[in-house]
């Protein structure tokens, strides 16, 4: 018991190097996600709301809107229909040998584009689904008090929907967190890689003890902020 | 304000940490070094390697001796040769009988450096498998003395990896006390994916190659069916110890720290490290 436990102090440090990739991977994609999302969330539940009542404008008006529509959609369809896992190894491997000018050397890199442009999908559906959640009834209210589209949007929709998707959001990142285990596959010196390294080199199965146990403190760590947060945002209700 | 402040100030700062973390790995290329022609060039130098192998013991001493590589470890060869082929690393630290496979196959690698350290391969058995390491002791020399083996070995590699290894004088006698796992089965564990010693068919539905060969001739010199355990290389010595399967044929390089922990048997086919790179 005394040897294990001396061993796994040993290991230690490599190990916590490791997890430094692991957050840093998270934390990275998830923000960049964000920003993507908001976008493609946006595109989702893009709409002509008012006509100008010039019959060309308001066409090319439809078309345009119904385009960025189509292209979200397709792209929210396309990252969450497919494994991570598979678009990881499109994006290393595949991707290179179709086009060798989106040769990505760096392996931080390339796990970065590939959770980013998967996060935004997911986040992507949890911003629409936030706004989308707001009832029709204050929409149609604050139409009566002569509101336009833009100020009910400002002032009423995404105030409230910006409360309603912390929760999701928070629970994204803590499952991305968990998700780039993926990443030793391409080699990237994560915590998993790591700890997968000292089972097979030294043939020590017990390197999964202290591994899941810094998982669970990275996690554990995570949703005590994103509980805090909430929570602060809450009593503004 | 003030929480989504902090949040903002947060986002800017981890985005900066990833900006600044992949410039570090491409600001290491170095497009005009010198060619790879022997390890002590792997300096500052991109190499890639299979997890667990001999060759990554040997880059992890070259290390541990103060030397600075940036290794690329593979839980697949093959994932090796795909990132010489696009240029990700400098080259593949790798053994002799894959880099024949590579090399013969494709103009786009040349083998640059073979070592003098003969590093043959055996078939590893758990301990308390005596009598069936006896048998397939045996029932390799009978391969070798009716020349069924060279012929494996040319089918495979083009060329006789395994002469002057086993010279029996004459045909051996075969054991037929033995215990198996499974009654009248050879289970053998091996990684496919491991050309050309064991992978599969471009459709990806059958097992080829020269260990799959070896087991099938064994097995039917010791009057057993033959099933293949397809696993991963870094957990496939856990395995053997777990009884998932009778004996690992699957390139497996004779150690002193392998021997000591299993029953390895004599050389069956001649291997040494090399060294690849793109041509």
């Amino acid at each position: 018991m005394r040897e294990s436990l001396e061993q796994i102090i040993g290991w230690l440090p490599e190990l916590l190097k490791a997890s430094g990739i692991t957050l840093e991977l998270t934390a990275t994609s998830v923000c960049a996600a964000l920003v993507l999302s908001v976008f493609l969330a946006l595109g989702k539940i893009a709409r002509v709301h008012r006509d100008t009542g010039r019959p060309v404008i308001d066409f090319f008006g439809r078309a345009l809107t119904g385009t960025i529509r189509a292209v979200s959609s397709a792209y929210v369809f396309f990252f969450r229909g497919t494994p991570l896992l598979m678009q990881l190894f499109f994006i290393y491997y595949t991707l290179p040998s179709l086009v060798p000018a989106f040769t990505i050397r760096s392996r931080f890199f390339a796990a970065f584009l590939a959770f980013t442009l998967n996060v935004a999908a997911y986040l992507a559906e949890i911003i629409r689904a936030a706004i989308q959640s707001i009832p029709k009834g204050q929409l149609e209210a604050s139409h009566a008090l002569g509101l336009s589209y833009g100020q009910t949007m400002r002032m009423i929709v995404i105030p409230q929907a910006y409360r309603r998707m912390i929760p999701p959001v928070c629970n994204e990142f803590v499952m991305v967190l968990k998700d780039t285990s993926l990443v030793s596959i391409i080699a990237l010196t994560d915590l998993t890689f790591k700890t997968k390294m000292i089972a097979s080199n030294k043939a020590s199965a017990m390197v999964y003890i202290p591994a899941m146990i810094i998982y669970l403190i990275m996690t554990a760590f995570f949703t005590v902020v994103f509980n805090r947060l909430e929570k602060r945002l809450a009593k503004k209700d | 304000m003030k929480a989504k402040r902090i949040l903002s100030i947060l986002c800017a700062a981890a985005m900066l940490f990833a900006f600044a973390s992949c410039g570090e790995s491409t600001a290491t290329d170095t497009p005009d070094a010198a060619p790879i022609s022997s390890p002590a060039d792997f300096e500052g130098r991109k190499i890639s390697v299979q997890t667990a192998t001999t060759a990554s013991d040997s880059l992890d001493e070259m290390i541990a001796a103060g030397a600075t590589i940036d290794v690329y470890p593979y839980e697949k060869v093959t994932q090796c040769f795909d990132d010489l082929k696009l240029g990700r690393v400098d080259a593949v630290y790798v053994d002799s009988v894959v880099s024949a496979y590579y090399i013969k196959d494709s103009a786009d690698f040349v083998r640059t450096w073979l070592s003098d350290v003969p590093e043959p391969m055996g078939i590893c058995l758990a301990k308390g498998s005596e009598d069936l390491a006896a048998a397939i002791e045996a029932a390799l020399d009978a391969l070798n003395f009716s020349g069924q083996m060279n012929q494996i070995a040319v089918d495979n590699f083009g060329d006789d990896f395994t002469a002057d290894l086993r010279t029996p004088t004459e045909a051996p006698a075969i054991p037929t006390e033995f215990k198996t796992m499974k009654d009248g089965v050879l289970t053998v564990g091996m990684e496919v994916g491991y050309p050309p010693m064991e992978y599969t068919t471009d459709d990806g539905a059958e097992y080829i190659g020269f260990d799959v060969d070896v087991a099938k001739a064994l097995a039917e010199l010791l009057g057993l069916e033959v099933e293949f355990v397809n696993t991963s290389w870094d957990g496939i010595f856990a395995g053997l110890e777990k009884g998932q399967y009778d004996c690992i044929i699957s390139a497996v390089s004779i150690t002193p720290e392998r021997q000591e922990k299993y029953i390895l048997t004599e050389p069956y086919v001649a291997n040494q490290l090399c060294i690849v790179t793109a041509a």
